[in-house]
């Protein structure tokens, strides 16, 4: 086995094994809660400006089937339902942090949005974002900033 | 946290360089892992106790929370014990430490049932790779003793029968190490972790790994697996589902895939009880997220969003895993709806829906091998009367059930014949031509006599229209009695018998069947054997005829069930050939083929039926129990007797409708009969005399439920009448 190819495996095995520590911790942590979710909080760039922030709420909760689907990121066939985008329309208020905003560089991103639901609930969620082939943000998936809901 | 995990990562990657360059040459242990808490230890039994034991999986440990959430269902007439092979639970569940450790485990507790007064059946519940370790226990050659007969049934739990698409990973190298396995290749060592790959019997098995074994015909299993669902959301609100394809760790194809799963070429033991019940559940994304939320930043990626707005579609999850190319973001995915998912691989253990899937499927077991029953079981009957069918006392025909008179301790039916544990048989109802079989002719008996000159018997088959009765004697022989005017008492006449005769040149016989004038035979090479009526056209009468003794059955191999004219074999398909007399001519496609031919003189394939577990005949009508519990019916269909909710012949298959969890069937006259799961017994067809045993005389082509019949062991049916064995 020459050096080179020692190197590869090695690294190959450091990979893997990053991936089974992490399922390893998660599998371990299965039954701790209380963290509060937050972005992480390495020295990244900011993901949105403040227009942008506002653009991208404004997107979700427009009503608009094609507006609802420009900004949330979908597999190629999937569309959004027309309850998807009523329950967002109907919400009181959404806002999203740009401040709290942050570009992980490889495509990725986090932020922080306040939710205003239509009974007057208040929660912050972490919105986890992704970048589109034009290079605007999309939203991926969200997590409430107080753990397992 | 990120830290401490790199640290790990590093040395478990120098750990897995270093066992891959220098095995260690320690020896395997080979004594049994100790059994020492109070969970393992063999105490406490008394024998109204059925034995379970509980067998946990890969780098796993004893099932406590499944202890105590299946104790508080099943109640105190279950003793929970704990295989602990923690120790050894890297290792493939075929060497000694699990295998023949286990076998004398399950030898141990019998016998310590025996000794308190009980049955000495041993229930194993086995989840993940516990259920192949209860698999290669039950073998001898890897169990190293026979405790197959000493088992009551197997529970699996999201079992990888097939594999994982993380077995032989380094994935589970590593987490093996992380779990405190760190040397899976120590001398004689067989890594479980490389052993789980995904396979199909022999093929796709890595080298050095034994197939797990299938279990014997007399063990029924129940395969519960866990289906997990992630509902994608944002803030809450639904977008679409995702289905991960099984529990995260084992797609479903192999939490069910017992079948399919042993040495090719061998499969399963069809003809026993091979159950599967799906234990679903979703969860949304933002419960997923949110959990990793809390895990802290390390583990909180981005990227896992981007992982799962790919997920496009149904079980590209485990498809993409399947690959051995799967993005890492999707190994965190499905690790975090691992560890939350409720009906996930580690929380399946501890899931409500699962632990009574468990619980019904142990009941289903205890009365399956008749627990009990040599005491305390009782017969119950419903429907056509006229004759004493019923065997209640009296003539009248009723439209519920009503206790068979004076038996117990029954621990078999067929028709109006009943077996007792003490291998005597007795008969009720018709007697023109000797059907009781205890020296009188012509005198019905509406309450059960005891059949002349048989002992020793364990199994019995009577023909649904009144017709001889048959026995099966523990030595392999064969008796019969009553009408013999085609020669179906197989004794070289055609004299009737009101006394027991013995079939001519029948030996090794495993299991007998009995439709209107024709006797069947299963032999212990996998043979068909068949006399009296045995072809009958009657608009050919040329090719019709009668055999007075025993002839084989041209071109059946590998038979493990018979039913009337119809032949399981163990491949899962079912054989049809022409013989039952009423209806037997195929006009209305009895033979399940697809035509309406003049029937066949030889087997031919019934269309398109794979995995079935049980079949039985009516007159005319076919039934196939498939291993997902539904029940398939083919043939004349006058009264609804395939249940589909037509009255439209069927010259195929078709699903009989609304019935899943069937754990048992039976033929009626016009009709059939489904035992299901949760011990209620489901009937449909012809009820001119309340032979659905529903209160009423309706037809009906769709299955209703037989009226207050609980706890269920056995099901039979007969001249218009329904039998329920009643477990205690």
């Amino acid at each position: 086995m020459g050096p080179r190819k020692s190197v590869l495996l090695a690294a190959a095995g450091v990979v893997l094994a990053v991936v089974s520590v992490s399922a390893y911790l998660i599998m371990r942590s299965a039954d701790k809660h209380g963290v509060a979710a937050r972005p992480r909080t390495s020295h990244s760039a900011q993901a949105l400006t403040a227009a942008q922030a506002n653009g991208l709420a404004s997107s979700l909760r427009s009503g608009s089937a094609s507006r609802v689907s420009a900004v949330v990121a979908l597999p190629a066939g999937k569309s959004v339902s027309s309850a998807f985008v009523a329950q967002l329309h109907a919400l009181k208020g959404l806002r999203i942090d740009a401040a709290t905003s942050r570009d992980d560089g490889d495509g990725t991103g986090t932020a922080v949005a306040l939710v205003i639901k239509a009974a007057g609930s208040v929660s912050t969620w972490t919105i986890l974002l992704v970048r589109g082939p034009t290079g605007a943000w999309k939203v991926t998936a969200t997590a409430p900033a107080r753990g397992v809901p | 946290m990120r830290r401490r995990a790199v640290a790990a990562a590093v040395v478990s990657s120098l750990m897995l360089a270093l066992s891959l360059v220098a095995p260690e040459a320690s020896t395997a242990a080979t004594r049994c892992p100790a059994q020492s808490s109070a969970t393992t230890v063999l105490s406490g039994l008394n024998a109204s106790m059925h034995p379970v034991i509980l067998v946990h999986g890969w780098t796993g440990k004893p099932l406590t929370d499944t202890q105590r959430l299946l104790q508080a269902k099943l109640g105190d007439g279950w003793a929970m014990f704990q295989f602990d092979y923690h120790a050894f639970s890297n290792q493939w569940a075929d060497v000694p430490q699990i295998a023949a450790c286990l076998a004398t485990y399950i030898a141990d507790l019998s016998a310590a049932h025996t000794a308190a007064g009980g049955d000495g059946k041993v229930y194993l519940v086995g989840h993940s790779m516990g259920g192949l370790a209860a698999r290669f226990a039950a073998s001898p050659r890897w169990g190293g003793r026979p405790v197959a007969g000493l088992i009551g049934g197997v529970v699996t739990l999201d079992t990888p029968h097939g594999g994982s698409p993380w077995g032989n990973t380094p994935d589970a190298l590593i987490f093996e190490a992380l779990k405190g396995f760190p040397n899976p290749f120590a001398a004689g060592a067989v890594d479980a972790s490389r052993c789980l790959a995904l396979h199909q019997g022999a093929t796709g098995m890595p080298p050095g790994c034994d197939v797990p074994p299938y279990l014997a015909k007399s063990i029924p299993i129940t395969q519960i697996a866990g289906v997990l669902t992630v509902d994608r959301t944002l803030f809450g609100y639904h977008l679409y589902d995702i289905s991960m394809g099984g529990d995260t760790v084992v797609p479903l194809d192999s939490e069910a895939g017992y079948i399919g799963s042993g040495v090719q070429g061998k499969n399963a033991t069809v003809g026993s009880h091979i159950h599967f019940e799906s234990v679903p559940c979703t969860i949304t994304s933002d419960r997923v997220f949110g959990f990793a939320a809390t895990l802290g930043a390390g583990l909180f990626n981005p990227r896992l969003g981007l992982a799962l707005a790919r997920l496009d579609s149904d079980n590209a999850a485990m498809d993409a895993l399947g690959t051995g190319k799967p993005d890492i973001a999707l190994l965190q995915f499905l690790a975090l709806a691992y560890a939350v998912g409720d009906c996930a691989h580690s929380n399946i253990t501890h899931n409500d829906e699962a632990i009574t899937a468990v619980e019904a499927a142990l009941k289903a077991d205890a009365r399956l091998v008749g627990a009990g029953c040599a005491t305390t079981c009782t017969e119950w009957s419903w429907g056509n009367n006229t004759n004493g069918g019923l065997g209640d006392g009296t003539t009248s025909s009723s439209a519920v059930p009503v206790k068979v008179s004076g038996l117990t301790g029954v621990t078999a039916i067929s028709g109006s014949y009943a077996l007792r544990s003490d291998g005597t048989v007795w008969a009720w109802g018709s007697n023109t031509q000797g059907q009781l079989g205890n020296g009188t002719t012509g005198n019905n008996s509406t309450e059960p006599v005891k059949v002349s000159g048989l002992t020793g018997v364990t199994a019995i088959a009577g023909a649904l229209d009144g017709g001889s009765g048959y026995a099966l004697r523990s030595d392999g022989t064969v008796w019969a009695w009553g009408p013999n005017q085609n020669g179906e008492l197989g004794d070289g006449t055609t004299t009737q018998s009101a006394v027991p005769v013995k079939v001519s040149g029948l030996t090794g016989v495993t299991a007998i069947a009995g439709s209107g004038g024709t006797g069947y035979a299963l032999r212990s090479d996998g043979t068909v054997w068949e006399w009296g009526s045995i072809f009958d056209t009657p608009d050919d009468p040329t090719i019709s005829h009668f055999s007075l003794v025993p002839v084989k059955v041209s071109g059946l191999t590998g038979v493990t069930a018979i039913a009337g004219s119809y032949a399981l074999r163990s491949d899962g398909t079912v054989w049809a050939w022409g013989g039952n007399r009423d209806w037997a001519d195929n006009l209305y496609g009895s033979l399940g083929d697809g035509t309406t031919s003049n029937g066949s003189t030889v087997p031919v394939r019934v269309s398109g039926l794979i995995g079935v577990t049980a079949i039985a005949a009516g007159l005319g009508s076919g039934y196939a129990l498939r291993s997902d519990g539904t029940v398939w019916a083919w043939g004349p269909n006058f009264f609804g007797e395939l249940g589909n909710g037509t009255t439209t012949q069927s010259t195929v298959p078709v699903k009989v409708s609304g019935l899943t969890g069937v754990t048992a069937i039976a033929g009626g006259h016009v009709g059939a009969y489904a035992l299901r799961s949760d011990g209620t017994v489901w009937a449909w067809g012809d009820n001119h005399y309340g032979a659905l045993g529903n209160g009423t005389t309706t037809q009906s082509t769709v299955p209703v439920k037989v009226s207050g019949l609980t706890g269920v062991a056995a099901i039979a049916g007969g001249d218009g009448t329904g039998y329920a064995l009643v477990g205690p």
